[in-house]
């Protein structure tokens, strides 16, 4: 869990989303793994310096996704499905390239132009 | 939900000054409330009416069922934003002396946060920095297991150290599921991430109140930048 | 009123006022060694000269210790912000004032008990055909007359800190007229007291001259009267008209 918490808060939008994304994050990137237990509400909002209602608000959000599960006296789990991280993994695989397109589209470049630069700057960071 | 405290039309007068001009105001179980302003606004008036060591002029306030006063003190925490130690104190002699007043002082607890803040029970009060003062005043306050916590600006004229060890202690001892806090700050950057709803309060009115992340989602902003908004 | 509370009070008290306790005692003991050592001769004076100089000379300062104290085991709380700490905890306006006229008692009794021996002693080592009986309701009598002034000038800061204008100036108007009130009732009630029974205070120079108090019991229960007056006011102005 260590990697979720790297990062600061942006303060302009509400702090229990940001903590669902930074949930969603470590399970894409595996630092959690199917099944794993999260931290308590108490341990994380010690953590993450917030207030224990929010970080239950952002977990109950995470359950009504199906992303956890609760154990009743155990915590909260990340889900044992493979689908649904995939399907997850999917969707913010989508939504940033959606977020991609949205800002070049501001600047007038098309997507084959996106897609030409992309591969210039691969190419420039291999060699 | 529960209604810890509930006040409504809270007017205080201080000859032709007015301290507050009718303040509605509720605090519910499990939600941490920060009454947000800047200095004069009315924040210290409204806890101290809460408390019960300043009448209002006019308008009710009920906390946990019954109007300010002693029997009240029983039940809730208090903590001031003066200095407002016996500072011929020693550590232990003032927690040991607040304690035998209270039936609800959880001595271990007391124990715990005095280890975590770094203090000792020797020193003498008035040889600590007044950070140090800052966050004894919030040992004090947090070692009482009580429904309701009223918090007059922790955080202010307190170095960056000591605010994050206090800010620490609040979230460590906070139970949502039997307790709620009601604190007044004009530091709101410190307590941005911390509280659940806001008031704030200008000139001794209510501005604007309402659930922090919906005022968040609607202004697109941090309470830190309304508040900048607001009084700036 | 909750005896636990004004224990709790009085137990700080005590701590606060360990050098009042000490000092002024001293102080009265190694005055009235002065006054000794300077009116050695007291036996050539007229008939009533020792007695009216040596309990005028030690009483009157402790009179004036008393009244400075009463103000300041109240207004020390105030400068210091500690009024707020002490109003914060779960006692009444009631308990505090009850509290502290407590330990103004406890000195009280302390400062007289320290007059009443050495003004004894002195007596009776300054002259060798005068001797000195006083009686225990002489020193009831001095522990009451302290006790009250320190309550008096207690109720009178509580005034001065409960009014937001013109503090002082009210208190020392009020001075005026609760001294002179309680006078002229101690005047208006004196055929009362009288059938009170009387108490021998009484000081025997020599060959069986006597000088005989006037005093009744119904002094000392008046005076009584006038502290739980002062500290039921002043523990009425400390809950409600008392902001910090």
């Amino acid at each position: 869990m260590t990697l979720i918490l790297s990062d600061r808060f942006d303060e302009n939008r509400p702090i229990y989303l940001q903590i669902v994304e930074k949930v969603k994050r470590a399970i894409i990137r595996g630092d959690l793994k199917p099944g794993d237990r999260l931290p308590s509400v108490r341990e994380l909002a010690i953590m993450l310096r917030v207030n224990p209602n929010t970080v239950q608000r952002a977990y109950q959000e995470l359950e009504r996704e199906g992303l956890t599960f609760t154990r009743r006296g155990q915590g909260n789990f990340v889900t044992q499905d493979p689908a649904v991280v995939e399907e997850l993994r999917e969707k913010m695989r989508r939504e940033l390239v959606r977020r991609v397109i949205q800002e070049a589209s501001e600047i007038n470049m098309s997507v084959d132009e996106l897609i030409k630069t992309l591969e210039e700057i691969r190419n420039e960071q291999a060699s | 939900m529960n209604r810890l405290l509930r006040a409504r039309g809270l007017t205080k007068r201080y000859g032709r000054k007015h301290a507050l001009r009718g303040v509605d105001l509720e605090v519910n179980s499990g939600e941490v409330v920060g009454i947000l302003g800047p200095n004069g606004s009315g924040k210290s008036t409204f806890l101290k009416i809460a408390i019960g060591i300043v009448r209002p002029t006019g308008g009710e306030i009920e906390v946990l069922g019954q109007r300010p006063g002693a029997g009240l003190r029983k039940h809730v925490s208090y903590m001031s934003e003066n200095d407002y130690l016996y500072r011929w104190m020693r550590v232990g002699e003032i927690l040991e002396w607040t304690a035998s007043f209270y039936d609800d002082w959880n001595d271990a607890k007391s124990q715990e946060i005095i280890e975590f803040l770094g203090l000792d029970r020797d020193s003498k009060i008035s040889s600590l920095s007044r950070g140090m003062r800052g966050r004894l005043k919030t040992a004090i306050a947090f070692s009482r297991d009580v429904q309701l916590y009223l918090l007059d600006e922790p955080l202010s004229g307190i170095d960056p150290a000591s605010r994050s060890k206090i800010l620490d202690v609040i979230i460590r001892e906070y139970r949502p599921e039997n307790s709620s806090i009601l604190l007044s700050t004009h530091l709101v950057m410190d307590v941005e991430n911390l509280l659940d709803r806001v008031v704030f309060l200008s000139d001794g009115s209510v501005l604007l109140q309402g659930n922090a992340d919906e005022l968040r989602s609607q202004h697109d902003a941090s309470i830190n930048s309304i508040f900048i908004q607001l009084y700036g | 009123m909750d005896i636990r509370n004004i224990k709790n009070i009085l137990v700080k008290e005590i701590k606060l006022a360990k050098s009042w306790l000490i000092f002024v005692p001293a102080g009265v003991l190694l005055f009235n060694f002065y006054i000794y050592l300077k009116f050695k001769d007291i036996p050539s004076m007229s008939r009533n000269a020792p007695m009216l100089l040596v309990s005028g000379i030690v009483i009157l300062p402790l009179l004036i210790i008393a009244f400075i104290r009463g103000i300041l085991i109240l207004k020390s709380e105030r400068d210091n912000r500690t009024i707020e700490y002490l109003k914060a905890l779960p006692v009444n306006g009631f308990e505090i004032a009850t509290a502290k006229s407590l330990m103004i008692g406890i000195e009280s009794f302390a400062y007289a008990a320290t007059y009443f021996i050495t003004f004894r002693t002195m007596i009776t080592l300054a002259q060798t055909t005068y001797t000195v009986r006083l009686t225990l309701w002489l020193f009831v009598l001095i522990w009451l007359v302290l006790t009250l002034t320190a309550t008096f000038s207690l109720l009178l800061q509580a005034v001065g800190m409960s009014v937001r204008r013109f503090g002082r100036l009210i208190a020392a108007v009020l001075f005026l007229i609760l001294s002179q009130a309680g006078l002229k009732i101690a005047g208006w009630l004196d055929p009362v007291l009288r059938e009170f029974p009387h108490i021998t205070l009484y000081v025997v120079y020599g060959a069986g001259t006597q000088a005989k108090g006037p005093m009744t019991l119904g002094t000392l229960i008046l005076l009584a009267i006038y502290i739980v007056i002062n500290v039921s006011l002043t523990g009425y102005l400390v809950e409600n008209k008392m902001e910090v």
